[in-house]
């Protein structure tokens, strides 16, 4: 028992004991917090004595940094779609690697409230590995009945083990990662959520990547996809937007030498750097993200493969803002953590690297947040024409606007369309052309988690799976 | 057909790994291609202007980006709807240097040097089209130096014509769908698309274009997919012509909202077809009947290049019997353009200038090209003979540019130049500078005012027809503090708008002002300057 508890302490408070200020157990640091009160403090007081200058310099800050996350847009679409950037290992190539020289490979499977795990983790265990090097961790929490009990009522191989987590706070996926991987003596990890239909040779394929591209390279990212991108117009748009990511603006940061976020799946690492760097951060609900920041301060490098991963798009609105809201979340903790040492930050990361971070990481969510806000002043404004909108604007600001209004959100759309015919998908034609409608549900989300991360920052909004399959036996 | 893409393809990877020193080399062509042809149209260009040698055209569009910066009412909008808006935004940065220097306003140098950069890097993006071709090294060169040095595109390249921009963005497009149709890639669609885009925001003819690469977009679509056929097609087709149809929307919604039409290019009292139908007499002499009128812009169109519809049939003929889509991407551009303009002039919607007749310079070097890179080694007569028809069209253009029948715009520019129109137009602006006018004394309409007040070192002092207060003050112009009211012959000004609002101004003051000055030149070209009572 005295080993379950040390086992759970370190996998909770590993990376605050060792590196604390790399941990989002705290959203902000005390200097932050002094630093941000001051900043609110002063804009109070100055708009109190002059509320226009305030304003004014408030709109033409906000459409700067507008136009700064579109640049870098574009600069992500140059440079992505130049070239490539992605490790391609041919079937041939996979399966030709000597057996013998396949290293122990863990896979972390972490489920909560999966009552349908057997028939999930069949998908898994049909990977092209030899069994007696593969390591499949399932890991559950000890209290949730239902998930363990279909779990051993499935009667699982031998190379899967059932993995309970005492429970305890907080309870995140990154929490019950740690734990599982506390015990793993594997060479390479990689984790899959149970409902992944990864391709039969992705764990063959990581191996030769890794082994082309040298110690350098951490880790490697496989390419997600949607098993039901056709279930509705919400999973088109979310393939419509994994399109776009994996075509170009994952490429694109790769090229600029900027830091990747992970996706939450299907990322394969070198086991002994994962846990060097203390692995996934349990308080910070985009894991996956902030582990791509620390990989890249600490030297890191991190590759795409050319294989790709099935995953369930999110079908129901409800739900997908729950995820959409938890991971802007973690992008927004992501950015705090990071930049609580700029300087240091910046060393690590070069003037590229934090550029990206800023813009790509915080901004994504902040600008996605502050989008209603203009959406609504332009409706007022076709509207009713209230004499004070103008009067927000200096000339250099309106016509600043207009560019991004006008230019950026074209540019967008157009982009979508281009990653639709990149993925030879002419079917998700329509859902490029609305994505703006897409827009209002990423702006609602956004929202949700500035407020979420103010009230509730390490709350972890759980994703409901299996909504394609509810939906068949409805029907 | 697959086979020779393939080898093409093959051939151009290998260039790309095994022979960098080749590769090496032929982008030093280009780099020097582009630089020595800049530098050829701007010493043209000098030597034009200072002569007053000015093409309406050019200075009219940076007349326009003037407004929005140094009037009495600087706001984009006062670049106007008349003419599509990216030749004059493209001289807004110059024309902030303007009260530095002043002939970028006056004499439209801040339009015609970027105009004059764009057609040296159109001769760059020709090369990289040959290239994509098939062409070799030598014939490439020689073809994009025939082009580049071509009379006419020297001419409109120094002239800040509106033109030499269209077809930076038209080649920039074919060079794209050659090498979209040799290999498939989604990006070349997307620059296709951008630069057809880019074309409508210049001219609006370019949407000819766009409806030329639509076809041929579909067909090569649809030949390549055999399955969902129709989805790809649309996929495609909307890859392509998307930006063409957001820059074509956004204009016009931008339009409406501005001055409440939706093409003010066409519908406004300035506009194309008002334009057209005060100048009717005049096109109707071009011809009899609308196939008389297609035979004279096929006149025009035969003296810049006389063996342009033999280079466009011998390309269709490879493209057909050889199966080479790529060859037929230069017809499906700029064909379109041609067969529009022929087709307005037919219906007397048109000018029929000879700058109309522009596209069929870089279509015939092109369509040359196609025929060229299907040569097998041995066929050197046929070489010299398609390189030999290109020479031609240096004399036969040096002496269209003499016919003033056929080049009517040159001949004016000519004539207009040596009457001295120009230095009158600066001599009224300096001699309203002169008397110091506080601002909004002097009320005219720019239409046909616009290179007076381009000349004047107080822009200020005018009020305009693009300025927000311009009805207003024209009509109680006395109360809003205007002393004078500047107007040329009616003959010559057919919709200006002081003279509408007081009919008989120019004649006799129209019973609220007096005939204060009056300037002339050589051809009788006349302004008149009235102080109000």
């Amino acid at each position: 028992m005295d080993q379950t508890d040390s086992r759970l302490r370190e996998a909770t408070h590993g990376l605050i004991d060792r590196s604390p200020h790399l941990s989002a157990h705290r959203v902000l640091t005390a200097r932050q917090a002094i630093a941000m009160g001051v900043l609110v403090a002063t804009l109070v007081l100055l708009g109190l004595a002059h509320p226009l200058l305030v304003l004014r310099g408030l709109v033409t800050l906000i459409t700067l940094a507008y136009l700064a996350a579109l640049a870098y847009r574009v600069a992500l679409i140059i440079n992505g779609t130049k070239g490539s950037h992605m490790v391609h290992v041919s079937d041939e190539e996979a399966l030709a690697f000597p057996a013998d020289d396949l290293p122990l490979y863990t896979v972390l499977v972490p489920a909560f409230r999966e009552p349908l795990i057997g028939e999930l983790v069949a998908g898994l265990a049909a990977m092209d590995y030899p069994h007696d090097k593969l390591d499949i961790r399932l890991l559950l929490e000890a209290d949730d009945d239902e998930t363990v009990a279909a779990a051993e009522a499935s009667n699982p191989p031998s190379y899967v083990t059932i993995l309970l987590v005492p429970p305890s706070q907080p309870r995140t996926k990154p929490k019950a990662c740690n734990y599982g991987l506390a015990d793993a003596d594997a060479e390479l990890v990689t984790i899959y959520d149970a409902e992944d239909v990864p391709d039969r040779l992705q764990l063959r394929r990581a191996v030769v990547a890794l082994h082309r591209l040298g110690p350098d390279y951490a880790c490697v990212q496989a390419q997600l996809g949607y098993f039901n991108s056709r279930q509705n117009l919400l999973t088109r748009w979310f393939t419509v937007e994994y399109g776009a990511w994996f075509t170009y603006l994952l490429p694109g940061l790769i090229a600029l030498g900027a830091p990747v976020p992970l996706g939450g799946t299907s990322n394969h690492f070198r086991a002994d750097v994962l846990k060097k760097i203390g692995a996934w951060d349990p308080h910070n609900v985009t894991e996956d993200a902030d582990l791509g920041m620390r990989l890249a301060r600490l030297g890191h490098r991190v590759g795409v493969i050319d294989s790709v991963t099935l995953e369930e798009a999110n079908s129901d609105s409800i739900n997908w803002i729950k995820q959409r809201s938890r991971w802007y979340k973690g992008y927004l903790q992501t950015c705090l953590v990071h930049l609580r040492h700029p300087v240091t930050t910046w060393r690590q990361l070069g003037s590229r690297g934090i550029t990206g971070l800023i813009l790509f990481i915080g901004g994504t969510p902040v600008l996605a947040a502050i989008n209603a806000v203009f959406w609504m002043l332009t409706a007022m404004w076709f509207v009713g024409r209230p004499a004070w909108i103008p009067t927000l604007f200096t000339p250099f600001t309106y016509y600043l606007g207009l560019i991004c209004f006008v230019g950026g959100n074209f540019l967008v759309v157009y982009m979508n369309v281009f990653a639709t015919r990149q993925l030879n998908r002419p079917d998700l034609l329509l859902a490029a052309l609305t994505t703006p409608a897409y827009w209002v549900l990423m702006s609602l989300a956004a929202i949700k988690a500035v407020v979420q991360l103010v009230f509730q920052p390490s709350y972890w909004e759980k994703t409901t799976h299996g909504l394609h399959k509810t939906k068949t036996v409805n029907a | 057909m697959s086979t020779l893409v393939d080898q093409r393809a093959h051939l151009a990877t290998g260039a790309a790994t095994g022979l960098p020193a080749r590769v090496r080399s032929v982008s030093r062509d280009r780099t020097l291609l582009a630089i020595g042809s800049t530098l050829v149209y701007l010493s043209v260009m000098a030597v034009l202007s200072s002569r007053d040698l000015l093409f309406t055209d050019g200075v009219s569009r940076v007349a326009n980006g003037y407004y929005a910066l140094a009037s009495r009412d600087p706001h984009l909008a006062a670049i106007g709807f008349v003419w599509n808006p990216l030749p004059s935004i493209l001289s807004l940065p110059l024309l902030c240097l303007a009260p530095l220097w002043r002939p970028l306003a006056s004499l439209g140098l801040a339009g015609s040097i970027p105009v004059a950069i764009a057609g040296g890097v159109t001769v760059a993006v020709l090369h990289t089209a040959l290239q994509r071709l098939g062409v070799g090294r030598w014939l490439t060169l020689a073809l994009s130096v025939l082009y580049a040095l071509h009379p006419y595109i020297v001419l409109a390249a120094a002239s800040g014509t509106s033109e030499t921009l269209m077809l930076l963005w038209l080649v920039l497009s074919t060079s794209a769908l050659i090498r979209w149709v040799s290999h498939d890639e989604p990006m070349s669609l997307v620059m296709a698309g951008s630069a057809l885009a880019l074309a409508y925001l210049t001219r609006y003819d370019a949407l000819a274009a766009a409806i030329g690469v639509g076809a041929g977009v579909a067909l090569v679509s649809a030949l390549r997919n055999r399955q969902k056929r129709f989805p790809y097609i649309l996929n495609d087709l909307i890859i392509v012509l998307l930006p063409t149809a957001y820059a074509f929307a956004l204009w016009a919604v931008a339009s409406k909202l501005i001055v409440d039409q939706w093409f003010a290019q066409f519908s406004s009292s300035d506009g194309n077809s008002s334009q057209v139908s005060f100048a009717s007499d005049a096109i109707a002499k071009l011809g009899t009947g609308p196939l008389g009128r297609v035979g004279y812009a096929l006149t025009q169109a035969s003296a810049l290049q006389p063996l342009l519809v033999a280079l466009v049939l011998l390309a269709a003929w490879v493209s057909i019997r050889k199966a080479r889509l790529d060859a037929a991407v230069p017809i499906a551009v700029f064909a379109a353009v041609l067969a529009f303009q022929w087709a307005t002039l037919a219906m007397g919607g048109s000018f029929g200038f000879l700058r109309y007749a522009v596209s069929g310079i870089p279509l015939a070097v092109l369509c040359g090209g196609a025929v060229l890179s299907s040569l097998r080694g041995s066929a050197r007569i046929a070489r010299a003979l398609i390189v030999a028809a290109l020479c031609v069209a240096i004399p036969s253009s040096i002496w269209v540019l003499g016919q003033p029948t056929l080049a009517r715009e040159e001949s004016l520019m000519s004539l207009s130049g040596r009457a001295g129109q120009h230095s009158m137009e600066r001599e009224i602006a300096k001699w309203l500078d002169a008397h110091g006018l506080p601002e909004g004394s002097v009320l005219t309409d720019v239409a046909y005012s616009g290179p007076i007040v381009v000349a004047s070192s107080d822009p200020r002092q005018f009020v305009i027809t693009t300025d927000r207060d311009f009805a207003a003050i024209l009509a109680d112009p006395k109360t809003h503090g205007v002393r004078y009211v500047l107007v040329t012959k009616p003959e010559v000004s057919p919709a200006d708008a002081v003279e509408r609002q007081y009919p008989g101004m120019y004649a006799s003051g129209a019973g609220i002002a007096t005939q204060t000055k009056e300037w002339r030149d050589a051809r009788d070209y006349t302004w008149r300057l009235f102080q109000l009572k």
